[in-house]
């Protein structure tokens, strides 16, 4: 075999090489309009199906999700606190932009799972009382509806609450 | 003690998995995830899906009395004894081991079970 078609084969190998997650990424759908791939895009998607590693994304996230105001809406909250807590110990804190999204690299941060998490926000502090055992994408159970196994947006105020600081200008 | 230590809904609490455990913060049964106390309908289908897992060798086991638990791949999973996607989420002799085990060996651990019902984040948290 020659080395050229060696070389092509393996590029078609890698490229194929995993049908369920290209299919994964597939029913992601294209980028909504407008909207370059970067840290604003796609917010309430599972980012990790993306960025966990085996691409298209490059950067590889350990964690990563979006924050939304109140439970209805897909107004986002921005500047609020992200913080990640392992259950051996380590932890880290990030922040969210301005279309909610936030993300850790996993060169920053790596858990062990079970996974704490609570938002933060001036005096506001929610929790998630149960831990996350095994996603690094909060959308694969924080979805935009309510469902059997979605739990709705991650929220932090009853519908209408004023958040000061929670918005982009 | 299965919700808190194996249902969440990114483990045991997915369709597609052969043990699922259904209820309150993971995978409901008509209800919404996160909302609303575990159904009895909810109870009923995971254990349906806990005694289906090995029937044969679980009426053995049960059988002599909860002798020899880690014949049982749900034990040895659970202890991390075995290829555990979700890691030792019940060491062996933990409460959460404990009632198990002692549920497989028809005299429940009560207390052990109450404390393995929650899971509790570190401190500081
Ligand atoms: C359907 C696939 C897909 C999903 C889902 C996805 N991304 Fe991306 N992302 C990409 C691609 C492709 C790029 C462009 C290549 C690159 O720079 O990594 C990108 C780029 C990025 C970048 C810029 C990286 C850099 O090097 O500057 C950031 C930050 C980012 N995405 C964050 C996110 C966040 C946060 C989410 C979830 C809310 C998310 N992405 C969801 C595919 C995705
Ligand atoms: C394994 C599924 C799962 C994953 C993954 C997950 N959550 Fe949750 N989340 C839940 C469930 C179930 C509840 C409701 C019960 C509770 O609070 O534990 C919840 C509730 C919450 C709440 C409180 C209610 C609300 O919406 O404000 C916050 C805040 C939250 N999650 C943040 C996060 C963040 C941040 C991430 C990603 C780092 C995340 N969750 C990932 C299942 C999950």
């Amino acid at each position: 075999m020659s080395r050229a078609f060696a070389l092509i084969s393996t590029a078609l190998l890698v490229a194929c090489g995993d049908p369920v997650h290209t299919d994964a990424v597939d029913a992601l759908g294209p980028e909504a309009h407008g909207v370059e791939p970067g840290p604003l895009h796609r917010p309430g998607q599972p980012c990790l199906v993306c960025h966990g590693g085996k691409g298209p994304g490059n950067l590889e996230f350990s964690v990563a999700g979006t924050v939304y105001k109140y439970a209805d809406s897909n107004e986002p909250l921005a500047n609020a606190i992200v913080k990640l807590v392992d259950q051996s110990g380590p932890s880290t804190i990030v922040g969210t932009n301005c279309v909610g999204n936030f993300f850790v690299q996993r060169t920053d941060f790596d858990p062990v799972f079970p996974l704490w998490t609570r938002i933060q926000l001036g005096s506001l502090d929610i929790e998630m009382s149960t831990p996350v055992f095994g996603k690094g994408s909060c959308a694969h159970c924080h979805q935009d509806s309510p469902t059997e196994s979605s739990v709705g947006r991650i929220y932090v105020a009853p519908p209408g609450a004023e958040l000061p600081g929670g918005s982009c200008p | 003690m299965l919700h808190s230590h194996c249902g969440s809904l990114d483990c045991h609490g997915q369709r597609g998995r052969n043990l699922r455990v259904y209820g309150i913060n993971g995978l409901r049964i008509g209800g919404v995830s996160g909302t609303g106390p575990t159904t009895p309908d909810e109870y009923e289908a995971t254990y349906r899906s806990v005694v289906v897992l090995e029937p044969e060798k679980l009426s053995r086991v049960v059988a002599e009395g909860g002798r020899g638990p880690e014949r049982l791949t749900l034990v040895r999973k659970a202890r991390g004894a075995e290829e555990h996607k979700g890691g030792t989420m019940a060491p062996l002799g933990s409460e959460a081991d404990r009632c198990l085990t002692s549920w497989i060996a028809g005299a429940l651990d009560g207390p052990a079970c109450a404390a393995a019902a929650e899971m509790w984040p570190p401190e500081g948290f």
